[in-house]
């Protein structure tokens, strides 16, 4: 056997048995999209790796069948719902040691964090023209009586108070709902809000009582078509036959059918995507009749005023309503999204 | 001859000194001192035992005397202070114990201790509904539920025979003597059942069968648990409400069901109702959910339906319906049925009516 004396190559032997010695721990955090299982583990493998923890093809097998069961129970808990992976050292034999468990959050867990860690304002300041505008065909504005799903802080809820029709408002966000009932009552506004998930079974309003129900930036944040019929349903039971049902949603253009890839990272990412197609097939054998559907930016820069469009007025709706928060493309393409309003009126 | 008398004398006469007058305190009284032995003999006497008391907190006063019985018949009776001790103890485990389940026991366990008196300790058993149907499983002889469907019920599916699809959903399928006949008539059957090895038994036999039959072993209550929405045609809970827990529950059950049913649709449910004019008191309503029987009033299940898309069509007493209905074979359908239809499973009058029934109620979604 040869004996080494270089004392480069010693330098290196040395050093290469030293990493023993080397204990890394750490997590790892990333959402739950099932169908980025493959990613995932090479992902997480090439971490190990450069930690010098290189996995035999057995554990790697492992590691899949454990990321594949937590992302499917995650995902199918919650459309804010992390994997997170934590691994450490195993004491004496330097091996690694993980762990994998899930962090199921909520919409209105997302925006608590808006809360805490953005700076106000939280949305755009401007009211939707639509929504004013639709509401404005209702007649009498003392006589009509609106149902708004999702106000958020009331960009459009206190607008149509101060015009005077009679608000009945929605919101997941406590804080959000108590900013409403604030502003509403300093300025003696006939604004009901209220705490709650419109898709909670027991959330429920009065039957055939509302001119129009109204969902801005709502629809996006659904989970799937099971939950989008539920909300057609339900909204069905509380408009007066020729109510309007007014919202908004991230419609694919022409042919574009999302990959299911796509469409579980547009739910994480609170870009729901729902073809033309699904939303007719969402009020089947409803008393909800689609009507029609206009591009969303196109209707508000003509209708709203012009420093509604100023950057500083926009904040993220401006990447997010041209399907930037879903995709990263280079300037100059667009995503086949059109974030579009659409109409329906109970039969 | 004359016999000789012999005298003999043995000492001085006996000498009868007078008895002192007994104290006042020394006890001769044979019956007291024998209480008296028996007394200072029960710290001899060493007892230890166990008693399961189903957890009813309004019970507390009542197992309270029936145990401070217990203590005087083994010779270790409770002071007051210490019987209103055990009711503290006491009264926040039947509580837990009912709060988790109206399965659940407390166990009242004593032993002598070192002083001669007991000690004791109280603890509560959790049991779900799912345990105790898995004892009928292991126990009793099936079929548990009965061998025919729901005459009510076939007539309702029967009324919505102008449907060109007609989805059913059985909550609470049990062993599926709904389920099975409905999916072996045509209907295409989702069946939902919170015990796994009923579910199991439902997916055996709609194998075997190759019947349109879809089983989710899930709990209608869960809060994950949701329905494909303004789907269903018809819904069935057959004795399945008689084991909530309150108002809340069964208005949980129906705005789900108003999720699930498309316009139009019905949902056929029974449960126990208080006749009109009786209000049950707090002691009763535990009671009935302790014996798998929970009534609710005619308020109770306006509460309920209040501001759903959903209104009361039908209504009738299951018992006479039934007995009507059902072939003579068929007949009662189980041995208990009779006696827990007519609430006698709470109320134990053989020869008198209950104030309350077990009646199916029908409705349809707006």
């Amino acid at each position: 056997m040869e004996r080494i004396t270089d004392p480069n190559v010693l330098r290196q032997a040395a050093i290469d048995r030293h990493q023993y010695r080397f204990y890394y721990s750490g997590r790892l955090v990333v959402p739950c999209v099932p169908s980025l299982l493959e990613e995932y583990v090479e992902q997480f493998h090439q971490v190990f790796i450069s930690l010098g923890k290189k996995f035999a093809p057995p554990e790697i097998e492992q590691l899949k069948k454990i990321l594949s069961n937590s992302l499917q129970e995650g995902y199918a808990a919650s459309t804010h719902a992390s994997l997170v992976l934590e691994y450490q050292p195993e004491s004496a034999s330097g091996a690694l040691n993980y762990q994998v468990s899930t962090v199921i959050g909520s919409v209105a867990g997302q925006y608590q964090g808006w809360i805490q860690e953005r700076e106000p304002p939280l949305f755009r300041p401007f009211p939707d023209a639509k929504a004013i505008d639709m509401a404005a065909k209702l007649g009498d504005p003392a006589q009509v009586s609106i149902l708004e799903i999702g106000p958020g802080m009331g960009r459009n809820t206190l607008p149509l108070g101060r015009i005077g029709y009679q608000v009945e408002a929605l919101e997941v966000t406590g804080e959000f709902v108590q900013h409403i009932q604030q502003e509403a009552a300093k300025e003696g506004l006939r604004i009901k809000a209220r705490q709650g998930d419109f898709l909670d079974p027991l959330v429920r309003f009065p039957l055939k009582s509302y001119d129009m129900v109204f969902a801005s930036e709502v629809i996006p944040h659904l989970h799937n078509q099971d939950q989008l019929r539920l909300m057609m349903a339900k909204v069905a039971d509380y408009l007066r036959p020729g109510g309007l049902f007014l919202f908004n949603t991230l419609l694919p253009v022409g042919d574009y059918v999302p990959d299911q890839t796509v469409r579980e990272l547009s739910v994480v990412h609170c870009c729901s995507l729902f073809t033309k197609s699904e939303i007719l097939t969402s009020l089947e054998a409803l008393p909800l009749q689609y009507i029609m559907a206009e591009s969303q930016l196109e209707y508000e820069q003509a209708h709203q005023p012009p420093e509604a469009w100023l950057p500083e007025n926009l904040g993220w709706f401006d990447l997010w309503s041209q399907g930037g928060g879903l995709f990263s493309l280079p300037p100059g393409q667009k995503a086949p999204i059109e974030l579009s309003w659409i109409i329906c009126q109970r039969t | 001859m004359k016999p000789q008398v012999i005298e003999f004398k043995v000492g001085s006469p006996l000498h009868h000194p007078p008895s002192p007058a007994p104290a006042p305190n020394v006890v001769t009284d044979s019956a007291q001192l024998n209480d008296a032995i028996m007394a200072r003999f029960h710290s001899r006497i060493y007892t230890r035992g166990e008693v399961v008391l189903p957890a009813v907190p309004s019970l507390v006063d009542y197992y309270v005397q029936g145990l401070s019985e217990i203590f005087v018949a083994i010779g270790k009776p409770f002071t007051a202070e210490e019987l209103e001790n055990l009711k503290n103890i006491l009264q926040p485990q039947l509580e837990d114990g009912f709060r988790a389940s109206p399965h659940s026991n407390v166990i009242f366990r004593y032993e002598p201790s070192e002083t001669g008196g007991i000690t004791y300790n109280v603890s509560n058993v959790i049991a779900s509904m799912t345990d105790q149907y898995k004892i009928w499983v292991d126990t009793r002889e099936p079929p548990l539920f009965g061998s025919h469907p729901d005459t009510k019920l076939l007539e309702v599916a029967k009324s919505l025979h102008h449907l060109p699809q007609i989805n059913i959903l059985d909550i609470g399928a049990g062993t599926g003597r709904n389920t099975l006949p409905l999916a072996r008539m045509g209907y295409s059957v989702d069946a939902l059942e919170v015990t796994p090895v009923f579910a199991e038994q439902i997916e055996a036999a709609a194998t075997a069968e190759q019947l349109p039959i879809r089983v989710y072993n899930a709990d209608i209550l869960g809060p994950l648990v949701r329905m494909a929405p303004a789907y269903y045609s018809l819904a069935v809970a057959a004795e399945v409400v008689s084991h909530f827990r309150d108002a809340d529950q069964l208005r949980l059950l129906l705005a789900k069901m108003c999720d699930g049913l498309h316009s139009g649709g019905l949902f056929l449910f029974n449960t126990f109702m208080a006749i009109d004019g009786y209000e049950p008191d707090q002691l009763t309503r535990e009671m009935s959910e302790v014996n798998w029987s929970t009534i609710f009033t005619r308020e109770d299940i306006a509460y309920a339906m209040n501001d759903l898309p959903l209104e009361l069509i039908e209504e009738m007493p299951v018992y006479e319906y039934e007995k009507v209905n059902l072939p003579a074979e068929a007949w009662p359908p189980t041995g208990w049925f009779d006696n827990w239809a007519n609430g006698r499973d709470l109320f134990w009058l053989p020869e008198q009516k209950t104030p309350m029934e077990l009646r199916w109620l029908l409705c349809r979604r707006l």
